[in-house]
């Protein structure tokens, strides 16, 4: 059941590439990343990729694979004709290190951009008390393996790098609304959303959730939701109307 | 007070991890080869189920797979190059393979995760036998047997005197809460 597939890699740094063809074989049951390795001992030994668990739950060896990003562990060889050329390129959206590795920096500094979980302050850490069925909803987005994919396949930063200052990305979106979602999360994560993680960019195109491994409903359940509650206290006239006379603050 | 840096130290590791793209080294090994020799002779001398021919077979394997593992030469770049970083993490899977088959075929019983064709069931003689293993150099490990600790007494009275015979020789288990009220 082996034969003799078409590979098509990027090689370069970041300064030039180019794709480079090989003649690579392949055996039943093997997925990208098995063949990628393939290269590496037969006839590239400096064929960089980033990997580690092969059971697609690290997140490392995200692709993107004849134009679609996805995890070069968890794509079959039986997915492809025997006759296909396979083309693997690095992540378009990052800058190239070197041949499929790249610099996913961006995504640790919008991480950081987030304040993480602040529960009331008259809470004692040990005094947390709420209801499976409050948490339930959040806990989808805790799946998130941080593969970037979804990072990477939205048109908002993919080819707008002047986005990148303004746009968290649907991953970090997604742990916004996580954390608004959170019985005991106190801070107002709303106006947040909106003003500095860039909520209005994203226009539920759902390609992030599209790529996603983990198959998280990212627009439809973290995203338009977020959405929903930003419009709710952004334009509601009743809000509006209510700051216009009382002059309430925080609202 | 922060130790401080020992440059020859860094020197010599530096030229050490340079040494697959230095000449010296021209038309040696390609390390994904010495890795693939290693894997298998690891998994077919030292597997699951060990016999002392195989082990005493796999520990000569490893000696010829130290002396190509010394040569071994790599392309490219020094940029995130997956050969060059192998060339060097061949040496610590030498090492650890060389620990687990020398420990392995010491060790003369069965026990957990080792599995003994010719000394098939677990002796307690061995359990409080411990079998350390320190490199000596780049391709050879020294062994040295050590006596285990002996669990506190008030720790092994926590324990049932059925429970604890299973695994422990008749000596230890003297100074058993159990022993202690028979007398």
């Amino acid at each position: 059941m082996s034969y003799d597939a078409h590979f098509r890699v990027w090689r370069g740094d970041d300064e030039k590439g180019e794709l480079v063809d090989y003649p690579v074989a392949v055996n039943e049951g093997e997925v990208v990343l098995d063949i990628i390795h393939r290269l590496q001992q037969t006839q590239a030994q400096d064929l960089a990729v980033r990997w580690n668990c092969k059971a697609g739950k690290c997140g490392s060896c995200s692709v993107e694979i004849n134009g679609k990003p996805r995890l070069a562990c968890m794509t079959r060889m039986s997915t492809f004709t025997e006759e296909e050329v396979i083309t693997v390129t690095p992540l378009r959206t990052f800058p190239v290190i070197r041949d499929l590795v790249t610099d996913v920096s961006f995504n640790y500094t919008k991480a950081r951009e987030i304040p993480s979980f602040a529960p009331p302050p008259d809470v004692e850490p040990g005094d947390y008390r709420m209801q499976q069925v409050d948490v339930e909803r959040s806990q989808e987005f805790r799946k998130c393996i941080e593969c970037f994919l979804c990072q990477n396949t939205c048109h908002v930063v993919r080819d707008h790098e002047e986005n990148k200052e303004n746009f968290a990305g649907p991953r970090y979106l997604m742990r916004v609304a996580e954390l608004d979602m959170h019985p005991l999360d106190a801070a107002d994560r709303k106006e947040a959303a909106q003003e500095e993680h860039g909520l209005g960019y994203c226009n539920i195109t759902k390609c992030c959730t599209e790529v996603c491994p983990e198959h998280i409903k990212i627009t439809d359940n973290a995203l338009i939701p977020l959405k929903e509650r930003v419009v709710d206290r952004k334009y509601d006239p009743v809000v509006w109307l209510g700051k216009k006379i009382f002059k309430r603050a925080g609202a | 007070m922060r130790p401080a840096v020992l440059i020859d130290e860094v020197t010599k590791a530096q030229e050490r991890a340079l040494l697959p793209y230095s000449s010296a080294t021209e038309g040696g090994e390609n390390p994904f080869v010495v890795q693939l020799e290693l894997q298998k002779t690891m998994n077919e001398l030292v597997g699951i189920i060990r016999k002392s021919e195989e082990m005493e077979q796999a520990l000569k394997a490893l000696q010829e797979i130290a002396t190509k593992a010394r040569t071994v030469t790599v392309e490219g770049g020094r940029a995130f190059n997956p050969g060059w970083h192998l060339a060097l993490d061949l040496r610590n899977m030498l090492l650890v393979s060389l620990c687990v088959a020398k420990a392995a075929l010491e060790r003369q019983e069965s026990r957990g995760g080792h599995t003994r064709d010719d000394f098939p069931v677990m002796d307690s003689d061995w359990r409080h036998q411990l079998l350390v293993l320190s490199a000596n150099g780049e391709d050879d490990v020294h062994l040295v047997r050590q006596e285990q600790v002996p669990m506190r007494p008030e720790l092994l009275d926590l324990f049932e005197l059925d429970e604890l015979k299973k695994y422990y020789t008749g000596e230890e288990l003297g100074g058993h809460r159990a022993g202690e009220a028979a007398k």
